[in-house]
C-alpha cells in the first residue's frame, strides 16, 4: 500500500497544533500582563514626575519664587493676550494656517527666546529667565515621566467661556514642533473640549483624554499669607496609550516570531527523532513483511533474518515478535511443502490403486452367443469396496456382485482378496455352495479388521435353463422375464468373512432365452436426495420396467440418468455398482428339402439376422462356407429328394455350424488337397467348384469334421476369433 | 446385391453384397453385355461383404479375357475377409489388388 499520510507528519502536525495553542495562550496572557504592567509603570513615572513638580511649586523651598515667576509669565502672556486684535482672532479668520502663523509672528516677535528676536529689554529678560526655568522643569518632568509631553496651562475666564491657555511645553527645544507651533502665542491654544475628563484618582490627579493621548493634570496654587489659595495654573503630563499598545504589540509579534521559529525547529528535531525511533523501524518491518509476502507468492524459500533493533522499546518488542513469526512461517511453509508432497504422493498412489482395482474388474461390456452383459461401477472414494465379476466355469456362466463393508484402501484390499478367492474356489470345481463356504472360511481367517462382504453369486447353466445362486446378505436382484419385472426371492445367507463354517444355501430359478437379470449394490437403492429420501426399490423396479426393450447399455444409462435426477447435488457417499445381463437366443435351426440354389441365399440371410452380436468377419466366413458347401451339395448330389438341415449354435465366443444331409457318404475334408493358385496361373479351369472351395472353407474354420451316420452326412464347422 | 458399372477413362465395376455362387452368375451375365473399350477395368469391392470360390472364378475369367485384349484389371477397396480369401487361395499373387 502506498502511504499517503505518514505517521511522522501526523505527529508533526499534532505537535504544531498543541504548541501553537500553548504559545498563543501564553503570549496572550503575557501580553495582557505586560501591557498592564508597562501602563502602570508609566503612570507611576508620570505620577512621580507630577509629584516632584507639584512639590517644587507648592511645598519646596523655592516654591514661592517659582510660583511668582509662573505668575509673571502668566501676566506677561495675559498682557499680550489682552490685545483685542489678538484676543479675538481665531484660526477661522485666516485662509490658511501659514497666514495665521505669520500674523502672530508679526505681532509678537519677541515672545520666544530666539536669538534674532532679542532686544535687551529688562522686562523681557526677566520673562525669559522665568520662562527658561519653567522649560527646564518641564523637560526634566517629561524625561522623568517617559511621557509624550509635559506642559503648563492656565485658565482664562472669559465671558465667552473658559479657555485653557498654553504657557510652555517640554518639547519646545527638541522637537520639529518648536518651529511650527511654539512660536505661536499660548493664547491660541485654547484647550478644546476634551474627549473625556478623568476623575481624580487615588493620588488626587485628574486628567483628560484628547485625541488618543491620556493626560494627567495637577493644579498649582499660590498660597497667601492668610492661607487662601489661588489657582495659578495646571501642570500636565501627556502620555500615549496607543504607542504603548503598539509597542507591546510589536514586542508580542517579535516574541511570536521567535517562539514560532524555535517551535518549528523543535518540531523538526522532534519529527526527526520520532522518525528514527518509530517510523524508520516501522518501515523496515513493512519492507520485511512485503518481502515475506513476495516470497510466499513466488513460492520462494523464506530465510528468516535478524532485524537487530538497538532500542529496547515497543518497536523492538514488535520486531522480536516479528522475527519469531517469520521463523514460524518459514517452519510452517516447509512443513506444508513436505505434507503437500506427501499428500501428492499418496493421491498418486491412490489413483494407481484405483486403476489397479478397476483394471482387476472385467470389462463393462461382454457379449457372446449366450449372453449380453453390461456393468457399471462408480466408487464413492478413489478406491472403493464394491466389485463385480463374471467368467465361464466350464460351460456355466458365473456372474457375481459384492460389497465390502468399509471404504477406502482397507476395503479395496479386502475386495481384491475376496474377488480372487471366490473366483478361484468356483473354478476349482467345487459346487457353488462349497466354493462360497470355503471362500467365507478363508476370508474369516486373520480378518482382524472385521471386514465382511455381502455378495450375490449366480451360475447360469445354458443347457437346462437354470440359474443357481447364493445370496450372502446382499440386495436381492431383479429378473425380467417375458416383459415382467420381479424381485428374485430367496433365502439370504450370512455375509462372507463374518464367521467361519457358515452353511450357505443355494437357490435355483429358471433363466431362459431372453430373460434378463439386474444385480446391484446398496449404493443404488440407498442413494439419498436433498430430502434424505432413498432412491429405493420402487424406482429400481420402475426403471427396469421402462427399459425392458432397450439395449442393456441404455438400461444402465437410464438408471444413471434417473439416479442423477433424483440425487441432485447431494454427495455420493457409497459406491454404486450395477450389472445386468440378458440371455441370448444362440440356436438357429433351418430345414430345406429343395434342390435349389436359392436356399443358399435364404439360409445365409436367416443366419445373418439371427446373430446380431456376432463379429462381422466370422459371419462372412460362415457365408462363404455355406456358399461353398451348399453349392457342392446341390451341384454334385445325384439324389433328387435332397434334404438339408442346418443347425447353428453360438456358444461362448464360438459358432458351431452343423450341415446334415441325406447325400451319399463323401468326406470333403478327407484327402483334401490344398488347392493353391500359383503366381502366373491364368487357367480358370483350375478353380473347380468343390475341391477349391473346400480348401477355402477349411482355411476359414477353426475346426471341421465329417461323419456319416444312419444314412446322413454330417459336416460340423467351428468358427471363432 | 447391387451391380454398378460406369464407363469413362476407366471402367469401374462396383459390386455390393455377397459375391457368391448365385450373384457371380448374375454378375457374369451382366458383364457379358458390357462393351469394354477402356484400357483399365477397376473392380471396386468397397461394398462387397465377402467372396466365395465362385466369385474368384469370375475374377480370374475376367482378368484372362482382358489380358487377351491387352487390358488390365485392378481390384480396389478389399475388406479384411476378402483379403484373407485372396491370401489363402493365392489370388493375392495373380490379381492386382490396390
Amino acid at each position: 500500500m502506498k502511504i499517503k499520510f505518514p505517521i511522522i507528519l501526523k505527529i508533526g502536525l499534532l505537535g504544531v497544533l498543541a504548541s501553537s495553542i500553548a504559545a498563543g495562550v501564553a503570549l496572550t496572557v503575557s501580553g495582557v500582563i505586560q501591557t498592564k504592567r508597562s501602563e502602570e509603570a508609566l503612570v507611576d513615572n508620570i505620577d512621580q514626575a507630577l509629584y516632584s513638580m507639584e512639590y517644587k511649586y507648592t511645598e519646596g523651598e523655592t516654591s514661592a519664587a517659582l510660583v511668582e515667576s509662573l505668575i509673571n509669565i502668566k501676566d506677561y502672556i495675559l498682557g499680550i493676550y489682552s490685545d483685542e486684535d489678538i484676543h479675538d482672532k481665531t484660526l477661522e479668520d485666516f485662509s490658511s494656517f501659514d497666514e495665521y502663523e505669520a500674523y502672530f509672528k508679526s505681532k509678537q516677535p519677541w515672545i520666544f527666546p530666539r536669538p534674532d528676536a532679542m532686544d535687551g529689554r529688562t522686562e523681557y529678560f526677566q520673562f525669559q529667565a522665568d520662562y527658561h526655568e519653567l522649560s527646564q522643569m518641564l523637560i526634566s518632568a517629561h524625561l522623568a515621566s517617559s511621557g509624550r509631553a509635559a506642559y503648563v496651562c492656565f485658565i482664562d475666564e472669559d465671558d465667552d467661556g473658559d479657555r485653557l491657555v498654553f504657557i510652555n511645553d517640554s518639547r519646545i527645544f527638541n522637537s520639529d514642533l518648536a518651529d511650527s507651533f511654539y512660536h505661536l502665542p499660548s493664547s491660541h491654544y485654547v484647550i478644546q473640549e476634551a474627549d473625556y475628563k478623568t476623575e481624580a484618582d487615588d493620588e488626587g490627579y485628574a486628567g483628560y483624554m484628547l485625541a488618543g493621548y491620556l493626560t494627567r493634570q495637577v493644579p498649582i496654587y499660590k498660597y497667601e499669607t492668610n492661607g487662601e489659595a489661588t489657582l495659578v495654573a495646571f501642570l500636565y503630563i501627556e502620555y500615549d496609550t496607543v504607542a504603548i499598545k503598539e509597542q507591546n504589540r510589536k514586542m508580542l509579534l517579535t516574541e511570536l516570531g521567535i517562539i514560532s521559529g524555535v517551535m518549528v525547529i523543535t518540531i523538526l528535531v522532534y519529527m526527526l527523532l520520532a522518525h528514527l525511533a518509530i517510523t524508520r523501524n516501522l518501515n523496515i518491518l513493512t519492507k520485511k513483511t512485503d518481502m515475506i509476502s513476495a516470497d510466499l507468492k513466488e513460492k520462494r524459500e523464506i530465510k528468516p533474518t535478524k532485524l537487530n533493533f538497538k532500542m529496547h522499546d515497543e518497536i523492538a518488542s514488535l520486531s522480536s515478535s516479528f522475527e519469531l513469526m517469520e521463523q514460524e512461517i518459514a517452519n510452517y511453509v516447509s512443513i506444508i511443502k513436505t505434507e503437500a508432497k506427501e499428500n501428492e504422493r499418496r493421491l498418486a498412489d491412490l489413483e494407481v490403486s484405483s486403476k489397479i482395482q478397476l483394471n482387476s474388474l472385467p470389462a463393462n461390456k461382454y457379449v457372446d452367443g449366450n449372453l449380453d452383459l453390461v456393468s457399471y461401477i462408480k466408487p464413492a472414494k478413489v478406491v472403493g469396496g464394491d466389485f463385480y465379476d463374471y467368467f465361464y466355469n466350464k460351460d456355466k456362466f458365473v456372474v457375481l456382485i459384492a460389497d465390502v463393508s468399509g471404504k477406502g484402501v482397507p476395503a479395496a484390499l479386502f475386495m481384491m482378496k475376496a474377488k480372487e478367492l471366490i473366483k478361484s474356489k468356483i473354478l476349482s470345481g467345487l459346487s457353488l455352495v462349497d466354493a462360497v463356504s470355503e471362500a467365507n472360511n478363508e476370508l474369516t481367517i486373520n480378518n482382524e479388521e472385521s471386514l465382511f462382504v455381502t455378495a450375490f453369486i449366480a451360475s447360469i447353466d445354458f443347457t437346462n435353463n437354470v440359474m443357481s445362486y447364493v445370496n450372502a446378505g446382499h440386495e436381492k436382484p431383479y429378473i425380467v422375464h417375458q416383459n415382467q419385472v420381479y424381485k428374485l426371492d430367496g433365502d439370504s445367507n450370512f455375509v462372507l468373512g463374518g464367521e467361519e463354517n457358515i452353511e450357505y444355501h443355494e437357490e435355483q430359478t429358471r433363466f431362459e432365452t431372453n430373460d434378463s437379470i439386474f444385480i446391484f449394490t446398496d449404493g443404488l437403492n440407498e442413494s439419498i436426495n436433498k430430502e434424505k429420501e432413498e432412491f429405493g426399490y420402487d424406482r429400481i423396479q420402475k426403471t427396469l420396467e421402462d427399459s425392458i426393450n432397450l439395449p442393456l447399455e441404455e438400461r444402465i444409462e437410464l438408471f444413471n440418468a434417473n439416479l442423477k435426477k433424483f440425487v441432485g447435488n447431494e454427495e455420493q457417499f457409497d459406491d454404486v455398482t450395477m450389472v445386468t445381463l440378458t440371455r441370448l437366443d444362440n440356436k438357429l435351426h433351418l430345414i430345406y428339402d429343395a434342390k435349389d440354389y436359392s436356399i443358399i441365399e435364404d439360409a445365409t440371410d436367416k443366419f445373418m439376422k439371427a446373430y446380431p452380436s456376432i463379429n462381422g468377419e466370422i459371419k462372412s466366413k460362415v457365408g462363404i462356407a455355406l456358399d461353398e458347401l451348399l453349392n457342392n451339395l446341390i451341384s454334385y448330389e445325384k439324389k433328387d429328394d435332397l434334404k438339408i438341415e442346418l443347425q447353428f449354435e453360438y456358444f461362448k465366443k464360438e459358432l458351431k455350424v452343423v450341415i446334415t444331409s441325406n447325400s451319399g457318404k463323401f468326406d470333403p475334408f478327407e484327402n483334401m488337397i490344398e488347392k493353391y493358385i500359383e503366381e502366373g496361373t491364368d487357367n480358370v479351369e483350375d478353380i473347380v467348384p468343390g475341391g477349391f472351395g473346400i480348401s477355402l472353407v477349411a482355411s476359414l474354420t477353426k475346426d471341421r469334421s465329417y461323419t456319416y451316420k444312419k444314412g446322413k452326412s454330417i459336416i460340423t464347422l467351428i468358427f471363432g476369433e | 446385391m447391387e451391380i454398378n458399372v460406369s464407363h469413362g477413362e476407366v471402367m469401374t465395376i462396383e459390386f455390393a453384397g455377397r459375391l457368391d455362387t448365385v450373384s457371380s452368375l448374375e454378375l457374369s451375365k451382366r458383364l457379358e453385355n458390357e462393351a469394354i473399350n477402356e484400357e483399365l477395368v477397376v473392380f471396386d469391392m468397397k461394398n462387397t461383404e465377402y467372396i466365395s470360390s465362385a466369385g474368384l472364378r469370375l475374377l480370374l475369367a475376367l482378368k484372362k479375357d482382358l489380358a487377351k485384349q491387352n487390358k488390365k484389371l485392378e481390384i480396389h477397396n478389399v475388406n479384411n475377409v476378402c483379403q484373407e480369401v485372396f491370401k489363402v487361395t493365392g489370388f493375392i499373387n495373380i490379381l492386382t489388388i490396390k
